[in-house]
This record gives structure tokens, sequence and C-alpha cells, in this order.
């Protein structure tokens, strides 16, 4: 309980869901809307930046989380607070997204009040419990991940055209890069990861290949399920709203199940579970770290975010509005800022440790 | 506190409260109190929308009680939210289109360009994208209202004529989602299937006289049209053209002039394209290849059956193939249909360069070959 190391194979399964799960469902079609067929092309670009993201939050954490690095604490508060608010941010955002899906793909009249309600104790509960359970929910998880994997590779039927997938190179760079802006909010996913800290017996050479290996799946799976977005729909990607559901009916038994697929919908809803328990888990860490009562922390945490998504961002349009404005580039600044400046400062630590070791046996 | 959080009770708790929870959001409508849509007509009525739902009205005891009914409502609003309501009201159960079969378009849908209705179900999620549309060559209401032979209604008929289709030499089927993704291209053409109402016999049954007039369903033929509302009928033979080029058959009989005999029924076992096109021409070519299978009707003789087809009889194949695709291709073109989407094939291969000499007529000025491979099994 209330453990933050997790085993590499966790590590990966939770990279892999923070990474995909919400850029699967809305942003296709926000991303569409400015860069047409072209979306596939700036996602591949944006998951190269959010490898690299990873790569540097992973030697961070491979040294440990964030809260116990050896740092002081005028630099740890501040860069607490500031992922605080970056993923408090983000957790607003996607919490209103999850509660609309949910309630427009599964429910004829879905009352969202009762959804939050349902929605925010398990959140609270998975991350108050800790980052290892965190990371058991994903090692469970992981299985549906598959299963609905194959399900669709084996009844997928669709008419595609593969025309829409050139020219590769944009004729518009600059509406990729001007949609890459607006929908930051939608990246830079690794950084919970700094809150989490690779359990020692994996912490070897082993362990990096596994994490290579599940990167580069990450990857391809995010760039593929784009390949397909845009070969499926083409220029209408723009009204397509929850890509993933709409995509999965394109089987070969949907006259059976109806307008939706079942095994999909439930599995993106465990990642989307798995995500916003990630991004509450750094809140709690945070204010746990700050005011220490961890039980206190994550009721008032629960209470706050329940009457934001009452009273302030309650519906889709709002989070659209709430994520697509200033607060992005604080957002944005702080997802890619904080991490590099981390891996700077343990690296530096690093090697001033290492200068003083030598000087120390010398002496 | 921190003992009863840690505890496994609270995990317990937590689940029956969602559970509970759960059951409340739902606004729980017993399957008896839904009215699930088997298909829906469109109609325009001095700009006013008409929606006929075909109704299946489960009672207790589900199918096998064979208690179930369908039924028909028609009502009209200003808006797609307002007749859904309406028929709601109407039959005083939750209209439900997760199981919709079919969207029946009428003809002045399509005049008006009124492609708003279905866009309504395309950028929502109340019904599944990959159903089909047709249009009517009436109205919708009348073609989901017909009776139809053979003890179905309307909508099943269809469903089932048009998944007969999907893989046949014929018609191609159209589905709300493949619909919006020829509506966002750069010309916008659209095709549709065409249900035609043909009064036909009453079927014969043993104790009851049918007063009522009967119809067959026929889907022989497709309507092009604008993303304005411009609309073309094709013929058979042009349907079937643009058929072998938007889903090439997998299944399905070519008949063709035989050497020795009447005509001869083959029967279509795969067929595929490729094409290459050349900007400073203008040109598209397309290399069909079709693979077929001789059916054992085809004979000299009562005792001679010739093993193969004579190059004579594929070049009449080849030629009846290559006609059908150039007849349809040459009457979208001259009503600036760009029915075969050839401005992103263009697009794909020269990119901004197309698009700066691509005018809006752009189709006008394409030249199209098409050559053809015939392969016997």
């Amino acid at each position: 309980m209330n453990s933050h190391k997790v085993s590499i194979k966790q590590l990966a399964i939770i990279s892999f869901i923070l990474s995909v799960s919400f850029k699967v469902v809305m942003l296709p079609q926000y991303l569409s809307s400015y860069t047409g067929t072209s979306s596939y092309v700036t996602i591949m670009l944006a998951m190269g930046i959010e490898m690299f993201m990873f790569a540097l939050i992973y030697k961070t954490i491979s040294v440990n989380t964030v809260t116990r690095l050896d740092l002081p604490n005028y630099v740890i508060i501040p860069v607490l607070l500031a992922l605080s608010f970056s993923q408090g941010a983000k957790l607003l955002t996607l919490s209103t997204s999850t509660v609309s899906y949910i309630s427009s793909v599964l429910f004829d009249q879905g009352l969202t009040n009762f959804i939050v309600l349902t929605l925010l104790p398990v959140i609270a509960y998975i991350s108050y419990s800790g980052g290892n359970n965190i990371g058991r929910i994903a090692n469970v998880v992981l299985w549906f991940i598959i299963f609905s994997i194959l399900f669709y590779v084996f009844f997928a039927r669709a008419r595609v055209n593969f025309y829409y997938l050139f020219p590769v190179l944009p004729e518009n760079l600059s509406a990729g890069a001007y949609a890459y802006d607006k929908y930051i909010m939608w990246f830079g996913d690794f950084t919970p990861l700094l809150f989490l800290s690779i359990s020692e017996k994996d912490a070897n050479k082993k362990g990096t290949r596994t994490i290579v290996i599940a990167m580069l799946a990450t990857y391809f799976i995010a760039v593929i399920f784009y390949v397909l977005f845009v070969v499926l729909f083409g220029n209408a990607g723009y009204m397509v709203s929850n890509a993933f559901s709409k995509m999965a009916v394109y089987n070969k038994i949907s006259n059976l199940v109806g307008s939706i697929d079942f095994p999909i919908v439930c599995t993106w809803i465990m990642m989307a579970i798995i995500k916003l328990a990630s991004l509450f888990y750094v809140l709690v860490q945070s204010f746990t770290h700050l005011f220490k009562k961890r039980g206190i922390v994550t009721i008032s945490l629960t209470v706050i975010l329940a009457l934001l998504l009452r009273y302030a961002v309650n519906n889709l349009s709002a989070a659209h509005a709430f994520a697509t404005g200033a607060v992005r580039y604080i957002v944005g600044g702080i997802d890619f800022a904080v991490p590099i400046a981390l891996f700077a400062t343990v690296k530096l630590r690093a090697r001033e440790r290492r200068k003083y070791n030598e000087k120390t046996a010398k002496e | 506190m921190k003992k009863l959080l840690k505890s496994k009770w609270i995990i317990i708790f937590c689940l029956v409260i969602s559970l509970v929870v759960v059951d409340m959001l739902v606004y729980n409508v017993p399957l008896t109190g839904r009215g699930i849509v088997v298909g829906i007509g469109l109609d325009i009525e001095n700009d006013s929308v008409v929606m006929t739902s075909q109704l299946l009205l489960a009672r207790n005891g589900g199918v096998g009680s064979g208690l179930n009914n369908y039924a028909t409502v028609t009502e009209k609003g200003e808006t797609m939210v307002e007749v859904i309501e309406r028929t709601s009201q109407r039959i005083a159960k939750t209209v439900s289109l997760a199981h919709c079969k079919l969207i029946a378009l009428g003809k002045g849908v399509i005049e008006q360009g009124r492609f708003d209705l279905l866009e309504f179900f395309f950028r929502g999620d109340i019904i599944k994208d990959n159903t089909p549309i047709v249009v009517s060559n009436t109205t919708g209401e009348e073609l989901i209202k017909a009776k139809v032979a053979l003890n179905h209604i309307s909508t099943f008929l269809l469903d089932q004529i048009l998944l007969a289709e999907r893989n046949a030499f014929g018609v191609t089927p159209m589905t709300l989602k493949h619909f919006f993704v020829n509506y966002a291209t750069v010309n916008g053409s659209n095709h549709l299937p065409v249900a035609e109402l043909v009064e036909t016999e009453p079927p014969i049954t043993e104790n009851t006289e049918q007063k009522d007039k009967v119809y067959s369903i026929i889907v022989k033929s497709a309507d092009v049209m604008s993303r304005e509302g411009k609309i073309l009928r094709l013929t058979e033979r042009q349907t079937q053209g643009l058929s072998l080029i938007e889903d090439p058959p997998k299944d399905g009989t070519l008949s063709v002039d035989a050497d020795c005999t009447h005509k001869a029924e083959l029967k279509i076992l795969d067929a595929s394209y490729s094409n290459s096109i050349d900007l400073a021409s203008r040109t598209v070519d397309i290399s069909y290849t079709i693979k077929i299978k001789r059916e054992k009707n085809m004979h000299c003789s009562p005792t001679v059956i010739p093993e193969h087809l004579t190059d004579n009889e594929k070049n009449r194949i080849k030629g009846d193939i290559a006609e059908r695709i150039y007849d349809c291709f040459k009457i979208c073109q001259e009503n600036n249909l760009d029915v075969f989407n050839l401005y992103r094939m263009f697009y794909a291969k020269y990119g901004a360069k197309w698009k700066d000499l691509a005018g809006d007529e752009y189709i006008r000025d394409l030249k199209l070959n098409v050559s053809v491979k015939v392969e016997e099994r």
C-alpha cells in the first residue's frame, strides 16, 4: 500500500495507457479540423517529442521518485506545486471528456452528475492506494487491451482509401504546429511517471530493453491508429467525435451488437480510469508531501474536483475552451520544462557526487 | 481513519456505492418501454423534416413468444431532435436508434441538399456509422411504410437486399460513414443506391384475402449527386461501372455472348484494379483485373463443353467491363461529378502542384483509359 515503486512491466503498461488513452478519443477530431488528412503526420512528430520526454523521465525515475530526489525543499516544493497545477488542469479537462464520453456513448440520458459521483471515488481510491496499485491495475487491464485489439483485427471490415495518406509532407506545415500548440494539453503525457520509481530488482539492462520495446509499441500503435483514422474517414475526420468507439463499429458483427462495440468501450473506460487516477495521484503525492495527511488530502482533492466538475468545467465545450485557452501555455510549459530541469539536476547532482567521491578516494 | 482506508471493506463499499449510483444514473427504461427503431425514412416537406420510423415494439417474452409488433410512425418537425422527441411522445416510449438498419431518403432531401439531416446522425452517437442509406424513387415515408411480399417489413427486406449486394456485381451499398467521406471531398460527389417500389402480386395465403397493395423492392441503379443536391440517375450498366471501381466485386455473375451459343453466364470470383495518372496529359489509366469461372451452362452442344474461354470471348468481356466503367465516368464527367474521387489520386501524387492547376471543373479535363485483364479459373 502507498508505494511508488512499480515493476518495469507495470511502468511500460502505464506509460502506454498514459500516452494513448486520450489521444484516441477527441484528439483525432480536434487535430483533423486543423490538419485535415495530415493529422497522422502531426502525431508522428508529436509522438517523437513524447518519446524524448519519456526518455528523460525514465532516466530521472531510475534514480528515485520526484518527492524523494535529493533536492532541497526550496526546489522541490515549487516543482510539486507546478506539477500539481499542470496535472490538475489536465485532470479537469480529461475528466470532463470522460464523463461526456460515457454519458453520450453508453446512455440514452446519462446524468453527468451521477457519472461524476461514480467515477471520482474509484479514481481517488486508486490514487490514494499508491503508484504500485496503479501498476497492478494496469497489469490486469493489459489483457483487455490485447483482447480488444485482437477483436478489432480479426473482425474488422471497412472501406478504406490509402490515397488520403499522401502526400506525406503536409502542404501547410504550420497547421500541424498550430494544432499541436492548441491541443498541447493532450501531450506531455508522461509527467505523472515522475511520481513513480522503478523497483530495484528491475533496474537493469533487461529492464531498459523491455521499456524500449514498450515505447516503440506505444509510438507505432498511436501512429497506426491515426493512419487508420485517416484512411477510414478521409477529409471527414473533423466530424468524427469519439474516434475510438466510432472506429470500432467497422466490424463483421456490428449488425448483431448495434452501435456500440462493448469490448472497445469497456477497455477504453478502464484505460481512462488509470490515466485519470495517475493524474490524481500526482496531486495526492504532491499535497501529501506538503501536508502529510494522505487520507484528508485525498478526500479534500476529491471534493474540490467534484465541485469543479459540477460548477466550473461541467461540459465538453467548457473543457475545450479551458484546455485551449491561455492556461495551456502554463500547462505545456510545466509539462516540458519540469522534466527537463529535473533530469538536468539529477545528472548534475550525480556528476558532483562522482567528482566528490573521486576526490575523497584520492585523498 | 488510516486503518479504514487501508481495509478491503473500503473497496467493497466503493463498489456497492458505485453500482447503486450507476443504477441510478441510467434512466432505466425496460426493453418493453423502448421503441427500437429498425428503419427510418426522411423527407422534406415545406422546409420541415418528416421522419418515418419503423419501430419494433418489444413485448414481454421476446422474439420467442412471437409477440413483437412493428409499428410505423411519421412525425414532422423543424429539426431532427424535434422529430425524434415527437416520435417518443407519440409512442410513449423512448426512441432508440442503436439498432437502426436503414435510412431511406426521399428524393426531396437530396434535391434540396439537406444532408444536414444525415450529419446529425454522423456527428452523434445515437446511430451506428455503418448504417446503410438508400434513396427512394418516391419518398422515404412510402418506402418505409410499404407492405412488401414474403411477410417482411420493408426495412428488413432492404437490409437483406443490400447485404446480398455488398460483394456482388451490381449496386454498391452506401453507409452513413462512407457518405460523409465522399461528402467531404473537394468535389463532394456522392452516390446512393436507389430503392424502387414495384407493385406485385400479393402472396398466396391459406385463409386471408390480401386486399392491400403489395410491393417488391428493386435495387439495381444508383443516384449520383453533388453536395448541392444535383441528382443524376445512372443506368443499370453505369451503376455496375461505378460498383466495379468503388467496391470491386467478389461475387456475382457476368454474361457474355459466347462463340458457340447464346448468352453464357460467368461467375465473378474476384476483381481488383491499379491505376496510374499523368498530370501533363491529365490522364488516368486504370488496369482492371477480373477473375471469373465459367458456369456449367456454357456449352456448345449437349455434349461439347468448351474448356476455356476463347480470345474473342475474353475480348468481349474486356470491352464490356471497360465500357461500363467508362460510361459511368463519362456521364458523371459531363455533370461535373467526380464520382471516382480522381482529385485525390492527383493530389496524392502531385500535391500542391495539382491543387494550383485544378480548377472547379477539373473533372471535365480528365481522360480515362481502362484496360482489362480477364483471368479464368
